[in-house]
């Protein structure tokens, strides 16, 4: 038996096996990148939700506060960039760009939002309100479900980039272009608005 | 053809045992060809003739065959048995939320769910492929962590009753113990595969090196080799598929039956087939990575049968066809996009055959045995039931489902909610315990968590008792959304509101066993399983434990709880027992926990027992309660054979 051809068969077993190893560490990637995707589908089920509640939020506050127009037309404008910037990571949640414009738009649309429900404090009328009650609980629910499931999005999202940082996955990450996904982040502001007041 | 669920689980092991042994053997003969290959190739190269016994030459063929084929195979036995969730996330498989808003994926929501409260089984998370044929699979490895998934063509050109055709099928599969035996059959060809993948890699490396230096004779020789394996490796996976594929055929004929008797509609997984037929891409799937798994998929998934049908993974679509419908001409339904119906999403329509007949060229509809005994017979009905689903079943489920409260049944759909679900589910009825899980609620549980309990508090409070565990099993879908480190807190929080109040009922058992059993089986590392047990004499001891409990639950009195204990244990194992009732202060849940953990390492014929002993010690006193079905439920869970709700219901 030739001696070069032992050799050249053990090479030729390590070198599948190696490959194996591979195309396991890709396919790990695959799916760790899948998971945080479908991950995002959770929270764009909510976000959605709630661009759809503040037009009714505006038409309810509207007959109140009609010289408030300028705070109001921050918080249309707000949603309308939110809703691009929305459109673009759904298409694609690993893409880091899209998802920084969603960030600041959430930011904005928080902002702006948190705005509208101080000035709101001072109409009693408005509090007292049972349509703008009913959107406000529903708008807080659906806060509640985005901050649950963008901790899970964020979660699932660190796990891939901490998976594909690590070696030797870093090199697949390199060769397939694996590029480091963004996370959703919760500005603060969003986070206190917009407010409840069960009273 | 037996369609009990114990028998069905037990051939799909057998066959999996069987498997194993032809594995080992193609191993060996694999191994011995590849020596006497070797040989040939050393005598071709050398001018005397060589020695035919060579231990050491042996000794490498061996470890490199082995080495080689059994790591393929456990690579692929790893990549594909991490769960369903898994498989359908590689084929890039969207999740369908209970909070989705469009009308087809709805229905196809509506249709798993029904028939998962109809089959007992938590609801499996639902998956939809962006593909154009009409396909779907099942995958996972136990019925508590399986998922269905749906080509989108599928959502657009079946109709209600189609789909639900579709699902059953599916469930069939998963119902039947399929998905193992099928990740096994793929494993074990994949490794045999990788010997001529072996053999064309020296042949391309044989050509190259030669063409540089070296004479004619050793690249002669090289290629020789490499074309050796290769068809070696060839010949080996060819025979490895035909016997997968004759085993996967069997399988597909049968969930095909299965689909039929679930829904009690030949029309409907029959006019799926037919419009598979009809349509231009079939039941093709594009991505690539479907070749890994073309076996799961309900039918072909690539052009092509192969070899005379041999290497099919599925029987001709006529010949299935003509299985549901025998006046099927052949001739295909041209295909048409399926608006969804309003009244469609409303539900099933009762099945078309009537309950009992015969349908055409299929297995008659299993009889529920006929025991005279009254107590057996209610045992041997529960345990017939297991892992059945029948129109009827459904038709159940749905009724259920619509007694559920509208906001609980939004709450089981969406992760946040569905949290404080559970949560709200395990406060107590007595209102200064549930004051005490509240205040500790209120200190571990974030702000709003504990706002969404307490609103849940008093629908889930009005809840009756037997909708409890069909809640859960809708819930099951949204909480396996969570990530890891939200588990894990939550599964912290279920265990301290269970302590709260000292002691652990039984509903907080069969949640948390329902809750633990398929929750952690997606977020924890498990164990593997020990050998299994298939003698019910090694089990005696496990089995009193279990039945004690049992006994005690259902009768305060001793003399009662005696003469239930005996009626389950003689139901066990017959009249030669020596174990006596377990005193009640002795019984507890923790002992009950590992004695189930104990019964669950057995065969499914012992299985079988178990659940008839377990129903028998229930009935003893002619009367069953709630509380009684859902620790059954409960304990069928932990086995891993799926109690229907309706298998409860009909003997009350």
């Amino acid at each position: 038996m030739d001696p070069i051809v032992i050799v050249l068969l053990v090479i030729l077993g390590v070198g599948l096996l190696l490959v194996f190893w591979l195309i396991g560490i890709y396919n790990g990637l695959v799916i760790a990148r899948n998971r945080f995707k479908n991950a995002f589908a959770q929270i764009d089920v909510q976000l959605k939700r709630r661009y759809d509640l503040i037009p009714n939020l505006i038409e309810a506050v509207k007959g109140f506060m009609a010289h408030e127009r300028e705070t109001l037309e921050a918080v249309i404008n707000a949603r309308k960039t939110a809703m691009a910037a929305e459109q673009k990571v759904a298409a694609n949640p690993a893409e880091p760009t899209a998802m920084k414009e969603l960030n600041q738009a959430e930011s904005l649309l928080g902002g702006s939002l948190g705005r509208l429900f101080a000035l709101s404090e001072a109409y009693p009328d408005l509090k007292a309100n049972q349509n703008m009650l009913a959107l406000q609980e529903e708008l807080t629910s659906t806060e509640n479900k985005i901050g649950f499931a963008r901790q899970a999005f964020n979660d699932f999202v660190m796990a891939y980039n901490n998976q594909r940082q690590v070696f030797p996955t870093v090199m697949v990450a390199g060769m397939f272009n694996f590029a480091e996904a963004a996370l959703l982040e919760a500005e603060k502001q969003e986070r206190e608005a917009p407010k409840v007041s069960f009273k | 053809m037996a369609t009990d669920f114990f028998q069905q689980q037990d051939s799909a092991r057998r066959r999996t045992v069987q498997l194993v042994v032809y594995f080992v053997l193609a191993i060996l003969v694999l191994i011995a060809l590849v020596y006497g290959l070797l040989l040939v190739f050393g005598q071709q190269r050398a001018s005397e003739p060589v020695e035919w016994w060579q231990p050491e030459l042996l000794m490498v063929v061996a470890a490199g065959v082995g080495i080689l084929v059994g790591g393929a195979s456990l690579f692929k036995v790893a990549q594909l048995a991490s769960g369903g969730r898994d498989v359908a996330l590689m084929m890039g498989g969207v999740e369908v939320t209970g909070t989705t808003t469009d009308p087809r994926q709805r229905r196809l929501l509506n249709i798993v769910e029904e028939m998962a409260i109809a089959a007992g089984v938590p609801v499996p998370p639902v998956y939809v492929l962006d593909e154009s044929g009409i396909n779907a699979f099942a995958a996972g490895y136990a019925p508590g962590d399986a998922v269905v998934a749906v080509s989108q063509g599928c959502l657009e050109y079946l109709t209600r009753d189609e789909l639900q055709g579709v699902v059953a099928h599916e469930f069939s599969h998963i119902l039947n113990g399929d998905m193992r035996l099928n990740v096994r059959l793929i494993a074990l060809i994949f490794g045999i595969m990788v010997l001529s993948a072996v053999g064309r890699v020296i042949m391309s490396l044989g050509g190259r090196r030669a063409s540089g230096s070296g004479g004619r004779d050793s690249r002669g020789g090289i290629m020789m080799l490499g074309l050796g394996l290769f068809v070696l490796g060839l010949v080996g996976a060819f025979f490895g598929r035909v016997i997968q594929a004759a085993v996967s055929r069997q399988r597909e004929h049968l969930a095909d039956a299965s689909a039929v008797q679930f829904t009690r509609n030949p029309d409907g997984i029959g006019g799926a087939l037919k419009k598979i037929g009809g349509l231009k891409e079939g039941s093709r799937i594009a991505n690539p990575r479907a070749a890994e798994i073309g076996h799961m998929f309900i039918a072909n998934a690539f052009a092509g049968e192969g070899l005379f049908g041999l290497l099919a993974t599925h029987p001709p679509l006529i010949a299935r066809i003509r299985a549901l419908d025998p006046q099927f001409d052949g001739q295909f339904p041209e295909v048409r996009r399926v608006d969804v119906d309003r009244r469609e999403l409303e539900g099933p329509r009762p099945g078309r055959v009537p309950p009992g007949s015969k349908l055409p060229g299929l297995p008659g509809i299993p009889q529920v045995p006929q025991v005279l005994l009254p107590v057996l017979g209610f045992a041997d009905a529960a345990a017939a039931r297991v892992g059945q689903i029948d129109p009827e079943a459904i038709q159940h489920a749905r009724a259920l489902f619509a007694s559920i409260p509208e906001a609980l049944r939004v709450a089981a759909q969406e992760p946040f909610t569905a949290r404080a679900l559970i949560y709200a589910l395990l406060l107590d009825q007595r209102a200064d315990l549930r004051n005490r899980q509240l205040v500790r609620l209120k200190g571990d549980a974030e702000p709003p968590d504990l706002a969404a309990t307490v609103r849940l508090v008093a629908p889930v409070q009005a809840l009756t008792d037997n909708l409890r565990l069909p809640l859960l099993d809708l819930a099951m879908p949204a909480l396996r959304q969570m990530s890891p480190p939200q588990h894990q807190a939550f599964r912290a929080q279920v265990e301290a509101l269970m302590n709260d109040d000292q002691r652990v009922s039984l509903f907080e058992y069969t949640l948390r066993c329902v809750l633990h059993r398929h929750l952690d089986a997606q977020f924890l590392p498990q164990s593997s399983r020990g050998p299994m047990q298939s003698s019910p004499q090694k089990l005696v001891s496990p089995m009193a434990k279990a039945l004690s409990l049992l006994a005690w639950e259902g009768q305060p009195e001793p003399e009662k709880a005696n003469r239930a204990f005996d009626t389950g244990m003689r139901s066990f194992i017959g009249d030669e027992y020596t174990v006596r009732l377990t005193p009640r202060e002795k019984c507890g849940l923790a002992e009950f926990d590992v004695a189930l953990q104990t019964l669950n390492q057995s065969v499914p014929t012992v299985k079988r027992r178990i659940v008839v002993a377990c129903a028998a010690c229930i009935r003893a006193d002619k009367k069953v309660t709630v509380r009684e079905t859902e620790l059954l439920r409960g304990i069928c869970d932990t086995l891993d054979c799926p109690l229907p709700p309706l298998a409860m219901v009909e003997t009350q």
